[in-house]
Parts: structure tokens; C-alpha cells; sequence
């Protein structure tokens, strides 16, 4: 304990002391109306990485949820346009069942051909569907229609103009999911295909060779040809719907992470209101009593007393 | 007249004792002042007779314990601060949230992954180029002011060595001024205040310690070299030396000398050591971006397809020499580069093996267009010494490895580049320069952001290129840290200096608040003891002055006796 007091010691602790108080009261008001608890990393080193990573999560949490949606939105579409293919087989079937019951004469025989003509190009624009002006069934190759129809002398063929490799999208991280199928491979399936049954039906339907019978004959062969390709379709479209079903699963699931992660975050980034006010409180009563001792302390003095 | 001559000791001893309280109470303020008082002794005649009072001297209360604990304090204090001050800007220059270079690097592997879903979309190209973009000027920003800061640094030293000298010199002087007066028997209190002053100013500069000597000289030491010796000062001087640190030495001498404590001791540590790493821990994270990135870019197809020309984005030293030594920012290896050569319809790969430790430069470009049967022109550009690939009419050229269509049914290579020739050449890479100052997008993208090696095929819906791109994120490039994770790191680790600094400065200022509260319970004026004083010198004034008169009445009495 020191006897004597001077007036400088006792003014240099109340100046710090003061300077101290008033510091903690200014970071505790800056918290609170910031909310933000950590603003540069010296806030809290220790904390700061994870900080970061979580907010880092977030955002790329964030990016996948928008990549799952466009590539849900693409698989959708063309589930769509595998639907669409569906029902021309659907039709097709029909088409050929009518021809078959033995009912049917010649012209009967060049309406259907002609319906066939027409679901030739209904398979046609289901395989050439877009979505954002980009084809779904060329694979990678998005900018060029997948099927071109080419009638020759009386033979149509179609050729497939897209990529064997399917386009996948990032679904995670280094996860991906397949949104663009390579057409040749849904529509053109060794021992399924759509174009080839439809042109063959056609074919038969039209050919001048054969007699109505002999039509009705022939029809039941491709009749199994297009339920192959409508077997083969549907494969592809059961393929796509699980894999709809599997990022509906991992969608709720990028939900959920994104939302762990800002709760991360927030907790080691954020202002503890509760905290912060009742700190900022006992400052302040702190930084009160300094000041009233402070005005009380320095001014008795043997001169108030010497008359 | 003995009674006479007792009345007027009292008197003068009285005034003396005045006029010293007064000085303390008028310096009761001043920083550095020490209270003195008055030692008052009877004076005798022949050691019998009293004859009156004396002032037989002033004490200036002093306590050299607490004195050299405060100089300590004051350089511990200001070392912490000095570095303080240099990593709370260090902080500031890595950026506050959501603008630091982590944030950009974030947003940059973000946008690639979002454009996964869309390659074919030019406008989600432009948002990741401006992303890389955004990272660069984010590195070269950070870069820049660090750099800025340390010239600035630089600057206070040479400043803080100049006032050294200042110091030094007014020290020396007061040392001879106090030594004449105190030969003569004297105090030269005032004098002494102000060299304490001086060298209590001084140990905020430097680790100081004093050593007294005969007649009021006090020598000041600092751990490596004397600054004063009596009535002669040092100087020094600041200067860099070959490697670019700071160094300070005395005149005379190129012996550099440490200081470990004081404003000085803490830029030197700062400019010689703290930045410095900062520095180049963030080189380091701009040239793992560079080349990582740069990898993917390279052995990817833009929208645009294989390239006719293709340019690299680092110069070498002499294009005549190994590779090896021409301090690459990444390091190649020997291996193969497969060039596929697309001639029209035809794919050809062409294989040119090539190693850096033997071969230079100007190999490589002649290797090239040997390879490639002069279909692509390599070249070394002689003004920046960077290599340049040139399709011949009619040929374009890529690094992605496809399966050639000549000979057909050739698979595609998993890694077309096993040197790693490429990142370290920033050949057809994104990111041109090596380090956090250099980095920038390569200018050629502004215009044509289909550049941008989405795909492996060049067909339009083809991101796999994106997916290698976007593997670079998690990729641990230094200290199993990730690009982001070695930013974090970076900046906690400032982070926690700062909070250390900090925390030290606060514990020494504490420190140094008791051992000045100690110090001032000795040497500052508490201004009621002063009152008191003043009270006791004003009753020996009245009590001296009734005393002569009664002396003078007593004597006219006595000369009365004559009339």
C-alpha cells in the first residue's frame, strides 16, 4: 500500500480506467448493432476457420440446391417427352392391332399409314425436345437437333446426330446426376427401336406388294417391334424417374446441410444478444462508478479548509 | 550580533523552503517531475554556539528500482505495439467479411458449379470469369497494401533510428552540463528531470538499461551496443541489407545489432520476419490457384474447340538453360505432353516427351514442332522469354487427351499432360503471372469468355471439365489445407497476433500503470503535504520576523540605557 497518493497517479488510473471501460462499451454496442459477433478474425481466432467453413457451406449448399432444381427441371422434361413417345407407341399399337383384325381394306390400310406418317414426327419432336433452346436427347451435344428424318426414294431413315456420353450436372460435392441422355440410346435401343418400328409399320401399312391379307399378316411381327421400343422407353423413363426420386432425396438432404450450416454459422458468428446486452450493462455501470468516484476523488483538498 | 544573524537565517531558510514548495505545487502535473524537499540543520559557532539555521541541502526523491522496471516496461510495451499496429493492418488488408479473398474464392468454384448446370450459357461464364477475376484483384489488393505497409514500416525505422540519435545526443549533453554543476557541490535537479525524461523516451524506442556513474553521469546501455558513454553519444543508422531486410548499426561499424525490445525491435521483427511471411503464405495460396486452375484450363476444350495458338503465361530467366532451374511456379517433371492435332476431320495424338532437368525452354518449342511435324510452330518469344504454340492453316490443336480418329479406336488419355508442363509453363492457362502481386485473368477472356474450358469434348452440354475445375476446391494444397482453408488459416493466424499484441500491450500497460503508481508514491506531489508545508514555512516566517523584533526592542532597550 502506498502512503502517499499523488494527484498524477490517481488522474493516469482514472484516464485508463475510463479508456478501458469505455472500449469494452463500444465493442459490445458495435456487436449488438452489427449483430455480428465475429467481423475480422482477431474477433476470435480460435473460431474463425470453422466460421468461415460454415459460411463457405452455405453458399455452396446453396449453388447445389440450384443445380438440383435445373437438373430435376431437365429430367422432367423429358420424362415428358418419353410420356409423349409413349403414347405415339400407345398409338402405334392400336394402329396396328386395327390393321390386323383382317377388317380393314385399302384405303382403311393408307389412313392408318398416314397416322403412322404423322406419329413418325411426333416421335420425332419428342426426341428432339428443347428445354432453354437446348436438346435433352443429344447427350453432350446440346445445339443440334439428335434425330434428322431423311426420306429417300420412299426409305426414311433417321440419324442420330448427338454424343453416346450423357451430360451430368454437379449435384454435391464431386457428385453428379445425369440430365441429358444420349438419344440413340433411348430411342434407337438395339432390339427396341422407336424410328425403326414406326417406319416399318409405315412400310407395311403402305406397301403395294401385299395384299390386304398379306398386310394384316405382316402387321403382327411389328406389332412385337413396337412394344419392344415402348419396353425399351419405358425402361429409360423408369431409369429417370428414380433418379427424380433420388434427388428429391438428396435435395431435402442439401436443404437440411445448407440449413446446419447457417445455424454453424450463426452460432459462432453471431452477436449472443443476451450476452452482449448484459456485458454492454455491467460496462457501462463500470465506466458510471469511475466517473462519479472519479469527480468525487479529485476534489477534496486541505484548501477547501485552510481559511 | 549573533541574535540578529539567527533571525535572518530563519528568515532566508524560510523563503528557501517557500519558494520550494512552490515549485512543487506549480509542477505538481508535470510528467516527469521529481518533489523535492528542503533538509534543514542547525548551525553552529565552533560546534558550541547556535547559530542559527541552514539549508544543508534539497533531496530529489527518487526510486531506481521502479525506474528501470518502467524503462523495461516501456520497451516490452511498445515492441507489442509496434507489432500490433502492423497486424491490425495486415487484417484489414486481407479484407473483412464478405470481401475476403476467401469469399472470392468461394464465389469463383461456386459459379463453376452452378455453370455445370448450364454450360452452354455465356452469361454464367461472364459471372465465374468475373469470379476469378474478382479473386485476382482481391490477391494483387492484399498484396499491395502489405507491400505498402512494409515501405511504410521501413520508413518508421529509419525515423525511430533518427530519434534514437536525437536522444542520444541531448542525453550526452545533459550528462556534461549535470557533471560541471554537481563538481561544483550542486544539485542539478532540473537537470536530471529532463534526461530522465529523454531516457524514459528513449527506452520506448529500444531496450535501454542505465548504469550511474561519479558526479550525476548516467551511462545508457542497450543489449548490444552503448548509446551513451558519459559525455558521448552513438549514432546509428538504418539501412537494408542484401536480402532486403532492415538492419540498423552503429556508425563506424556493419555489424548489425539486435534489438529485442522497444518501438524498433518491433517494426524490425515486423518489416525483417511478420510481413514477410504473411507475404508469402499469400504468394503461396495465389501460386497454388494459379497452377491448380491453370491445369484443368489447359487440358479442357472452350466452346470455340481446339485452339490455333496457344500462349504461356510465364517467362523464364534464359530459355536456353534446363527447365528445372529457371524457378517455375510450379514444378514439371519429366513426362509426356500429347498435343491432339485436328487436321479437318482427322484427330492425331502426337506424344513429345520431354524433360525439364535436361532439356530448356527453346527444346521444348523445337520438340514441338518436330512432333508435330510442323504442324504447330513452337516458338520462344525473345523479349519476354514465354513460349508460344502456332497452328499451321488449316490445323487446330488441343490438350485434352480425346481418343485420336487416326489411328481409330485409340482411347482417350486420362492425363495428357504427365509433367505437368503445362501449369508450369501457365500455358493455355486462365490466371497469367505467379504470385499474389502478378495474378490476373488472362486479358483474352474478357473478349471471348468461351475460352473457358467447360468441357473435355468440346460439345456444348459437356461440363466434366467444370467437375475437375470445382475438385480444386477441396484439393489440399498446403499443409492438408484447401485453397479456402489456407486463407482462413491465414488470416487466423493474424488474427491471434493481434490478439496476443493486443494482450500484451494491455498486461504491460497495466504493469507499467502500478510500477508508475509506486514510482509517483515516492517523486509526485501530493499537493495537501505541500499545503502543509507552505503552512509550516509561513509560521517559521512569522516566528522568525516576531523574533527579530523582539531582538530589536530588547537592543532599544539596551541603547536607552546610553541616552
Amino acid at each position: 500500500m502506498n502512503v502517499r497518493i499523488s494527484a498524477q497517479s490517481q488522474s493516469n488510473n482514472a484516464i485508463r480506467y475510463m479508456q478501458q471501460q469505455s472500449q469494452a462499451v463500444a465493442k459490445y454496442q458495435d456487436q449488438l448493432s452489427s449483430s455480428q459477433r465475429i467481423k475480422t478474425p482477431s474477433d476470435d481466432p480460435g473460431n474463425y476457420p470453422a466460421y468461415v467453413r460454415a459460411k463457405a457451406d452455405s453458399g455452396r449448399y446453396e449453388v447445389y440446391n440450384q443445380t438440383i432444381a435445373s437438373a430435376t427441371n431437365d429430367l422432367n422434361a423429358s420424362n415428358d417427352a418419353l410420356g409423349e413417345a409413349n403414347a405415339v407407341l400407345t398409338r402405334a399399337k392400336q394402329i396396328a392391332l386395327e390393321g390386323a383384325n383382317g377388317t380393314t381394306d385399302g384405303g382403311g390400310f393408307a389412313a392408318l399409314a398416314a397416322e403412322v406418317d404423322s406419329l413418325l414426327e411426333r416421335m420425332t419432336a419428342a426426341g428432339n425436345t428443347q428445354i432453354n433452346g437446348q436438346y435433352l436427347f443429344g447427350g453432350t451435344a446440346s445445339d443440334t437437333p439428335p434425330f434428322q428424318l431423311t426420306t429417300t426414294a420412299g426409305t426414311t431413315t433417321v440419324a442420330y446426330q448427338g454424343t453416346a456420353e450423357r451430360a451430368r450436372v454437379l449435384i454435391g460435392p464431386g457428385q453428379t446426376v445425369e440430365n441429358r441422355y444420349a438419344g440413340n440410346q433411348v430411342f434407337q435401343q438395339a432390339g427396341g427401336d422407336a424410328f425403326q418400328a414406326l417406319i416399318d409399320l409405315r412400310d407395311v401399312l403402305k406397301d403395294p406388294n401385299l395384299t390386304d391379307s398379306g398386310k394384316s399378316a405382316a402387321l403382327t411381327p411389328r406389332l412385337a417391334a413396337v412394344d419392344a421400343a415402348r419396353d425399351a422407353i419405358g425402361e429409360t423413363r423408369a431409369e429417370q424417374s428414380s433418379r427424380l426420386a433420388t434427388l428429391e432425396v438428396i435435395k431435402d438432404r442439401t436443404v437440411d446441410l445448407k440449413s446446419a450450416a447457417d445455424v454453424r454459422a450463426g452460432d459462432l458468428g453471431s452477436t449472443d444478444f443476451a450476452e452482449a446486452v448484459v456485458r454492454m450493462t455491467e460496462q457501462q455501470t463500470a465506466l458510471q462508478a469511475t466517473m462519479a468516484v472519479t469527480s468525487k476523488l479529485l476534489s477534496p483538498s486541505l484548501l477547501d479548509f485552510i481559511r | 550580533m549573533n541574535s540578529t544573524s539567527i533571525g535572518l537565517t530563519i528568515l532566508s531558510a524560510g523563503q528557501r523552503g517557500l519558494a520550494l514548495t512552490g515549485q512543487n505545487m506549480a509542477n505538481a502535473g508535470t510528467v516527469g517531475y521529481h518533489r523535492q524537499s528542503l533538509n534543514l540543520a542547525s548551525m553552529t559557532v565552533d560546534g558550541v554556539r547556535g547559530a542559527g539555521v541552514d539549508v544543508a541541502s534539497i533531496t530529489r526523491y527518487e526510486v531506481p528500482a521502479a525506474r528501470t522496471a518502467i524503462l523495461r516496461g516501456n520497451g516490452d510495451r511498445e515492441y507489442a505495439t509496434a507489432r500490433l499496429a502492423a497486424q491490425q493492418q495486415v487484417e484489414a488488408a486481407l479484407g473483412t467479411s464478405p470481401g475476403t479473398i476467401g469469399d472470392g474464392l468461394e464465389a469463383f468454384f461456386n459459379a463453376a458449379e452452378e455453370l455445370t448446370a448450364h454450360p452452354e450459357s455465356t452469361a454464367l461464364r461472364r459471372t465465374t470469369l468475373a469470379a476469378a477475376g474478382d479473386v485476382a484483384g482481391q490477391l494483387r489488393t492484399a498484396a499491395g497494401d502489405i507491400d505498402r505497409l512494409r515501405a511504410d514500416v521501413g520508413t518508421q525505422i529509419s525515423r525511430t533510428v533518427d530519434e534514437v540519435n536525437g536522444f542520444a545526443t541531448r542525453i550526452a549533453a545533459l550528462n556534461t552540463r549535470i557533471s560541471t554543476v554537481e563538481q561544483t557541490g550542486a544539485q542539478a535537479n532540473d537537470l536530471r528531470d529532463q534526461r530522465d525524461g529523454l531516457i524514459n523516451e528513449l527506452s520506448k524506442r529500444m531496450d535501454v538499461r542505465t548504469v550511474p556513474q561519479p558526479f550525476g553521469v548516467v551511462n545508457v546501455l542497450a543489449t548490444d551496443a552503448p548509446i551513451v558513454v558519459g559525455e558521448f553519444a552513438n549514432t546509428f543508422a538504418a539501412s537494408a541489407d542484401s536480402t532486403g531486410n532492415m538492419v540498423v548499426t552503429q556508425t563506424g561499424s556493419s555489424q548489425p545489432l539486435k534489438f529485442s525490445g522497444g518501438s524498433l525491435g518491433g517494426q524490425l521483427q515486423t518489416y525483417n520476419q511478420d510481413l514477410t511471411s504473411t507475404r508469402s503464405r499469400l504468394d503461396g495460396l495465389a501460386r497454388e490457384l494459379i497452377t491448380r486452375v491453370n491445369a484443368v484450363q489447359a487440358t479442357g476444350i472452350g466452346a470455340g474447340g481446339p485452339v490455333t495458338a496457344a500462349s504461356a503465361g510465364v517467362s523464364v530467366g534464359d530459355p536456353a538453360a534446363p527447365l528445372a532451374t529457371q524457378g517455375l511456379p510450379a514444378a514439371a517433371t519429366a513426362g509426356t505432353l500429347t498435343i491432339s492435332l485436328t487436321n479437318g476431320g482427322t484427330r492425331t495424338n502426337v506424344a513429345i516427351p520431354f524433360d525439364p532437368a535436361t532439356q530448356s525452354l527453346n527444346d521444348l518449342a523445337a520438340a514441338v514442332t518436330a512432333g508435330t511435324g510442323g504442324a504447330v510452330q513452337g516458338s520462344v518469344d525473345p523479349q519476354t522469354n514465354q513460349l508460344s504454340l502456332q497452328a499451321q492453316a488449316g490445323y487446330t490443336f488441343d490438350f485434352a487427351g480425346r481418343a485420336p480418329t487416326t489411328p481409330p479406336g485409340g482411347a482417350a488419355l486420362p492425363n495428357p499432360d504427365t509433367g505437368g508442363l503445362l501449369p508450369a509453363l501457365g500455358l493455355n492457362g486462365l490466371f497469367q503471372g505467379t504470385d499474389a502481386t502478378t495474378i490476373a485473368v488472362r486479358p483474352e477472356f474478357a473478349a471471348d469468355p468461351g475460352r473457358l474450358a467447360v468441357s473435355r469434348t468440346g460439345q456444348p452440354a459437356d461440363a466434366t471439365n467444370l467437375e475437375r475445375l470445382a475438385a480444386v476446391r477441396d484439393q489440399q494444397v498446403s499443409g492438408g489445407r484447401t485453397l479456402g482453408g489456407e486463407f482462413s488459416d491465414l488470416a487466423a493466424t493474424v488474427g491471434q497476433n493481434v490478439q496476443l499484441f493486443s494482450d500484451q500491450s494491455e498486461a504491460q500497460a497495466a504493469a507499467l500503470q502500478n510500477m508508475s503508481d509506486i514510482e509517483l508514491s515516492v517523486t509526485g506531489v501530493d499537493m495537501n503535504e505541500q499545503l502543509v508545508n507552505l503552512l509550516d514555512y509561513q509560521r517559521m516566517i512569522d516566528a522568525g520576523s516576531k523574533y527579530l523584533s523582539v531582538v530589536n526592542s530588547a537592543l532599544d532597550k539596551v541603547m536607552e540605557i546610553i541616552r
